[in-house]
């Protein structure tokens, strides 16, 4: 099984570097004398995470993502941003540990009311995800390394793709306020910290695209159903200059499902992996 | 550009789901189980593969079941056990070990090589061999050894037999504390020339059992020099069943003997050690069928005569046995009746009575004692019957007129049936033994009806001060339960108790104020057993709490939550978990709030014990249909019927 993985891996790895890449002649941007900050902009995310049973050891990850952005003229809430479809297999190690691969189709829309250019382009990725859980107290806490790569394409009539590596790294914990564990009934709080790192030939003096901090309550419905809500602070350098540094508020709305249709179950005796 | 890159993608994709494929469906075939597992009363850690075909657990492949337990050993003994072998498709199938042992220890330690070693003293059973579709084959070994200090001691039973496909075959084996067996058998499995088991003490006492293709010819007994032979079966008999070696085997040897006037011990030799071994033998077969399927027998052949019983004759045997059972039983509870027996020394028709009753167990029902045991055995059919009920009353059938003498000075007195002249005793049929059964029956029966009424009235003054003693312990406990487990209860619960301690109180009080002795027992009878059921009932509401607790958690599955990489409980079957904790529970406790009455009382009791019965049943079987129907439905009766007829329907 690992062998296969490191395969494919091996395969991806090479395909995303013998591509050449002729990047746009493009004017050179000054640095300021000290590093800028943007206002500000608030969006809104609506999340749904399907964790879909297939096999003992294998799930079906299904993302959709809805995301809203201010514009001039719908301040706050924001009109849709971005439509994301996320999809991997993957593939459960252990009950503290997971992996998975798949691909990325997100759907830009262009939330610049002024521009004349396209209103919607296509945005592509392969990522690969490894995830690992310690219980912590009566807390969770979640190490989880993603890496992306990463095919997008500006509004403007015809323009290329441009390929980029991300790099991330998120650190998340789960604790449980009304229960000693996480269990059903249960509500937790979950801070989190991710950094997005970037990396390609466009990528010049803006290594650090993302850096994200979240808060999030959410509730357990039941072990197959949650729902959490949050706030994120969003900031990170301007692909274009390295000085200058965008920021974000993001409410963020979340449903995690996690059905497993198989009809080996209820059996006896009894197996969880590998207890 | 990026046109050559989105031409790899999907095929990219593609080709990374095709390789998973093969692994999920791998997944699905044999599994494997590690953890606790019960079989009979055998408990303690497993190791096994399985699959699952139509919802049934097979095991297919290595198996092993092991328990010892130090902590036990040292504190007092323990019993400990192995079983290790592995089954094909639910058979078993492949080298097998059973081991069995008992063993005590002095809690003395020694460390050796760097391992505490602690000596054990006791015994251990040990079966080695394989099996093949389930049976026997190639040599089998079973050893009973005695160890002391965790050395052997010596061997209390071995037996050496080589099978093929169940058969046994060749020579065989058997040894214990005072006897060595050997035999051979033919390749069918019959028992054949001769069979000899040796005195371990003294070697020249021996017992032979001559055999010819099965049929018993001769036994041969060599003790302190003298040479007993007992002619068996001479082949004269006009047909042969052949059936194997056991225990029925022996008592049908030992009966037919009885009918030559031989007398014959089974408890020694030959019978002694085939018979430990079909001990042992059973024990493994047992064990095999409650997980898998196995016929694991020593089946040792014989030939016996056979004589063959019509549908009249079995009819006649079944009744006999029926009416034998019945006039033992009230002739020995009449004989042991305290009050019969202290009447018995001042009443000369009581004393009449009994010496009667000592009679016809003595003369009518001991000697049909080894008939009534054949017959129970269905092993009559391999013995001549006319033959047989001739050595039952060696002097002839005993009397109808059973006299006794009272004492010295008396004259003997008679008791006969009023219908004596309807029973006829004569010949040696099965019809006749039937006669007299029913005449010792109909004679107890009458003589029962003749005591009954001096009995009961000494009886009854005794049993009322009997009866208001426990009355008043009965209530006193009652009332001590009540008082100590309120407090867990829910309020429809405790108004349940109430009106119990409320109907206990009552029923005491009108059983005080009652005054005609008769009538005043009755009652009192009445309410000791409603009583009893009070108790029972009281004690299981003061158990809900604990029962929910127990419902709860049955219903609960072990879910894996990805998100939060945590195992979860998930509560499953929530419509009839529901049902039983929101329709039928509060049911139950609404009848014992509107009047209890000692019927109420019992309706709730058996519902209490049946529900919860069915709700443990009902997890494990399929209930998607149960569920649907559920639905709707509120009344508690018709879901009380839904779930009896799920569950009726499932067991079909």
């Amino acid at each position: 099984m690992k062998k296969n993985y490191a395969i494919i891996f091996l395969l991806l790895f090479l395909l995303c570097f013998s591509m050449t890449l002729w990047s746009q002649e493009k004017e050179k941007e000054e640095l300021p004398f000290e590093s800028k900050y943007k206002d500000p902009t608030t969006k809104v995310w609506v999340n749904t995470y399907g964790n879909i049973r297939i096999g003992k050891r294998f799930f079906w990850d299904a993302q959709t993502h809805f995301r809203f952005q201010e514009t001039l003229n719908t301040p706050y809430v924001g009109q849709i941003a971005q439509i994301y479809n996320r999809h991997a297999i993957g593939y459960i190690y252990s009950k503290k540990t997971n992996f998975s691969l798949g691909g990325v189709v997100r759907i830009n829309f262009n939330t610049d009311e002024e521009s004349t250019d396209r209103n919607v382009v296509p945005e592509w990725r392969i990522w690969h995800q490894y995830q690992f859980a310690m219980p912590f107290y009566s807390a969770m806490i979640y190490h989880r390394i993603r890496i992306e790569h990463r095919w997008t394409q500006g509004f403007a009539e015809n323009s290329e793709y441009i390929f980029r590596n991300r790099w991330r790294y998120m650190f998340r914990a789960k604790v449980p306020l009304n229960s000693h564990k996480l269990k059903a009934k249960t509500l937790y709080v979950s801070p989190e910290a991710e950094l997005i790192m970037q990396s390609g030939k466009q990528v010049v003096a803006s290594p650090m695209e993302d850096l994200r901090l979240t808060t999030t309550l959410g509730y357990i419905a039941t072990p197959r159903l949650t729902f959490a809500a949050g706030m994120m602070y969003s900031m990170g350098q301007d692909l274009s200059n390295g000085g200058i540094y965008k920021q974000g508020w993001t409410m963020r709305f979340h449903m995690y499902f996690s059905p497993d249709f198989r009809k080996v179950k209820n059996k006896l005796p009894e197996i969880h992996l590998n207890d | 550009m990026f046109q050559c890159y989105k031409k790899f993608l999907l095929p990219c994709i593609v080709f990374i789901i095709t390789l998973q494929l093969p692994q999920l469906l791998v997944a699905q075939e044999n599994q494997r189980y590690t953890g606790n597992h019960k079989i009979g009363s055998y408990y303690g850690k497993a190791d096994y593969q399985y699959f699952i075909s139509e919802q049934d657990t097979i095991l297919d492949g290595p198996f092993k079941l092991q328990r010892s337990n130090l902590e036990a050993l040292l504190e007092k003994e323990d019993a400990s056990f192995l079983f290790q072998g592995s089954f094909k498709k639910g058979i078993a199938d492949g080298l097998w070990k059973f081991q069995f042992g008992e063993f005590k220890s002095d809690s003395k330690t020694e460390v050796v090589d760097y391992e505490y070693r602690v000596r054990v003293t006791g015994i251990q059973d040990e079966g080695i061999g394989s099996i093949v579709d389930g049976k026997p084959n190639g040599s089998w070994k079973y050893e009973v050894n005695q160890i002391v200090d965790s050395k052997l001691d010596k061997a209390l039973f071995k037996s050496n037999i080589t099978f093929e496909n169940g058969v046994p075959q060749r020579n065989f084996q058997m040894e214990n504390e005072k006897a060595v067996l050997v035999g051979r058998f033919l390749r069918n499995g019959l028992a054949h020339d001769e069979w000899s088991s040796y005195d371990l003490e003294a070697i020249e006492n021996t017992e032979s059992w001559f055999f010819e293709e099965g049929l018993l010819k001769k036994i041969q007994i060599v003790e302190e020099g003298r040479t007993k032979n007992i002619t068996v079966f001479t082949g004269h008999e006009d047909s042969f069943e052949i059936i194997n070696i056991d225990k029925s085997y022996f008592r049908i040897i030992q009966s037919f003997l009885a009918t030559q006037g031989i007398s014959f011990s089974l408890n020694k030799g030959l019978p002694n050690l085939i018979s430990t071994n079909e001990n042992y033998y059973n024990k493994i077969d047992t064990l095999l069928n409650l997980v898998g399927s196995a016929e694991f027998k020593a089946q040792f052949k014989v030939q016996v005569p056979y004589f063959a019983i019509d549908s009249l004759e079995s009819s006649e045997i079944r009744q006999i046995t029926a009416d034998y059972s019945e006039a033992i039983l009230k002739a020995e509870r009449l004989l042991n009746n305290s009050q019969l027996n202290i009447l018995k020394r001042s009443d000369t028709d009581a004393l009449f009575y009994y010496k009667s009753l000592e009679n016809i167990t003595e003369n009518f029902l001991t000697p049909l004692k080894p008939f009534v045991e054949l017959g129970n055995n269905n092993t009559l059919q391999f013995l001549n019957r006319s033959e047989l009920i001739k050595q039952l009353w060696k002097n002839g059938k005993p009397s109808k007129e059973i006299t006794v003498t009272l004492d010295s000075l008396t004259k003997a007195k008679s008791f006969v049936l009023n219908n004596a002249d309807e029973f006829n005793f004569d010949g040696n049929s099965i019809n006749s033994v039937s006669e007299v059964v029913r005449y010792a029956k109909n004679s107890i029966t009458e003589i029962q009806n003749k005591l009954s009424a001096q009995l009961t009235s000494e009886e009854r003054a005794q049993a009322l001060i009997l009866l208001e003693e426990d009355l008043i312990k009965q209530n006193e406990s009652l009332g001590k339960l009540i008082a100590n487990t309120k407090d867990s209860l829910n309020p429809k619960e405790q108004n349940a108790l109430k009106n119990i301690e409320q109907l206990a109180e009552n029923s005491l009080g009108k059983y005080a104020t009652s005054n005609n002795p008769q009538s005043k027992l009755e009652y009192g009878q009445s309410i000791a057993s409603c009583f009893d059921k009070l108790l029972t009932l009281t004690n299981k509401i003061s158990d809900l709490p604990q029962q929910k607790r127990i419902i709860n958690s049955l219903y609960q599955d072990a879910i894996w939550n990805p998100f939060m990489a945590t195992v979860m409980d998930e509560e499953v079957k929530k419509r009839i978990t529901t049902a039983y904790f929101k329709n039928l529970l509060p049911f139950f406790m609404q009848q014992l709030n509107d009047k209890v009455t000692c019927e109420t009382v019992e309706v709730v009791l058996s519902q209490l014990n049946e529900v919860h019965l069915q709700m443990e049943q009902l997890r494990t079987v399929d209930t998607k249909k149960l569920e649907r129907k559920l639905r709707k439905e509120e009344d508690p009766k018709e879901i009380m019927k839904l779930f009896s007829e799920h569950l009726t329907a499932k067991a079909k």
